[in-house]
């Protein structure tokens, strides 16, 4: 599952690189829990929250329906 | 060179020439302003990001018997509503909170709903419960409502959103020792981060800096849907110092806007929470410049580059209106990631979604080229540089002489 987190990951990375972010998967729980960490300007934008939700939680879960919830760390 | 007459044939023939303002700056490099000028069109512009003067006017119908909340409290999910109309128009600001909320009691507030968040969940075709009071009339004899609506019930729920679309803004910053929590996020002790908000060269007024197509009447992607520039927008500043460009260097022009939030989409009005600062609303917009001659065209194609912002410190400058700039960085450096005050290198981010931006104006153009989207003639322009209108601070007068 892990893998193809890493792949949806992928796919929403150019976007926050567009605004000077970027992202770092940290683990995924049998739970179906990603738990991600915001980096660049992601790490103190308060739009991080938005962003999560909206694009990152949402590719994720539209490639890999196993997973539950996305959360920043 | 071409009249907005002559595009919307071309648009309704389906061979109308649309670039993105990110397109054009390459095809301006490669082919120069005169043989780009005579290919394009139109070029779309776009932006997505917090715009605090931003709300909602909504008419929900009469109910039996009739009551009128002129005069009376009105809140939606327990958000207060302006209700100085008549019976039943309600006006909900984006960034109203609930009585209740704690605010900052408890330093910095969370601020988890207000106006906008009930902006998008209504847009989004969720219920809202309405809880009203009157005081009662012969012709209006109710005192008490209490219910759910919901937007496609409602009478009219439009959007009309009194200051968006800032062509330009400040890059915040701290200079004081402790962290901050402003509207343009929070700031990290002595220089320790710099938060800008523009979308920079896909930004609309910056790509037409003396307002030369923009103006009362123009249409525009409003929120997903269509809506119109209804006005300036207050704060309305043309006045501003320029580049030799003409772009502004600080906050100028502001643009009102008004659309039927019916056809409108949540993933464009975003409800925001700002931690020890309140509630927003995130809304897109973008807007087709026509390239009615060459020098339209020139200003469309302006890079992130040449276009300067000012650094200024929200921790006593903004805050006391102390007017002045700490220093100046164009959009590029601000991209880069870091730029440097003071002479310390300080990292950037951008409260504006430029990736959105883009999608915006993508979105725009596609809308355009599929002949779903045409264009309109400004009815009246905004006050351009020549107007002499400026923004003014308030005249306090504590005492009537």
């Amino acid at each position: 599952m892990r893998e193809k987190v890493e792949k949806a990951i992928e796919k929403v990375r150019p976007m926050l690189q567009a605004d000077g972010g970027d992202v770092e998967l940290i683990d995924v729980t049998s739970e179906g829990v990603v738990k991600l960490k915001l980096q660049g300007s992601c790490g103190c934008c308060p739009m991080s929250q938005i962003t999560l939700k909206t694009a990152i939680e949402k590719i994720i879960k539209q490639e890999v329906p196993e997973i539950k919830e996305v959360i920043a760390i | 060179m071409r009249t907005i007459k002559e595009i919307n044939a071309k648009i309704k023939k389906g061979d109308v020439v649309v670039v993105t303002a990110e397109e054009v700056i390459d095809l301006v490099a490669k082919k120069g302003v005169k043989k780009a000028a005579q290919e394009v069109d139109v070029v779309t512009t776009g932006t997505f990001g917090p715009m605090c003067s931003s709300g909602a006017y909504f008419n929900i119908g009469h109910s039996k018997p009739r009551i009128k909340l002129g005069g009376g409290t009105c809140t939606l999910n327990g958000v207060p509503v302006y209700t100085g109309f008549a019976a039943v128009d309600i006006y909900l600001g984006a960034t109203a909170l609930a009585d209740d909320d704690p605010r900052n009691k408890i330093y910095p507030g969370e601020f988890k709903y207000g106006g906008g968040h009930v902006i998008q969940e209504l847009v989004a075709g969720k219920n809202a419960h309405l809880e009203a009071s009157a005081y009662g009339t012969d012709c209006y004899p109710r005192k008490k409502l209490s219910t759910h609506i919901n937007i496609k019930d409602i009478n009219e729920a439009v959007l009309f959103n009194i200051r968006n679309c800032y062509q330009n803004y400040n890059i915040a910053v701290n200079l004081s020792d402790k962290p901050i929590y402003t509207y343009m996020g929070m700031l990290k002790p002595n220089l320790g981060n710099a938060n800008y908000c523009s979308a920079g060269q896909l930004s609309p007024l910056l790509k037409d800096p003396y307002y030369k197509t923009i103006g009362v009447g123009t249409k525009i992607f409003l929120g997903g849907g269509i809506g119109y520039v209804s006005w300036h927008g207050t704060q309305h500043n043309p006045s501003v110092k320029r580049k030799e460009n003409g772009i502004p260097q600080a906050p100028a022009g502001t643009l009102a806007v008004i659309g039927d939030l019916k056809q409108m989409k949540p993933e464009w009005l975003v409800g925001v929470s700002m931690l020890g600062y309140g509630v927003t609303l995130n809304v897109g917009i973008g807007v087709p410049i026509p390239i009615l001659d060459e020098e339209i065209l020139k200003y469309t194609a302006a890079r992130d580059e040449e276009i300067y912002a000012q650094v200024v410190d929200y921790s006593e400058a903004y805050p006391q209106a102390v007017p002045g700039s700490l220093a100046e960085a164009n959009y590029a450096q601000l991209k880069s990631g870091k730029i440097t005050v003071k002479g310390k290198e300080i990292p950037t981010g951008n409260l504006s979604s430029y990736s959105k931006a883009v999608e915006i104006a993508e979105q725009l153009k596609a809308w355009i080229k599929k002949g779903d989207f045409t264009l309109t003639e400004a009815v009246a322009a905004l006050p351009g540089v020549e107007s002499g209108y400026t923004f003014k601070p308030l005249k306090e007068s504590p005492s009537i002489s």
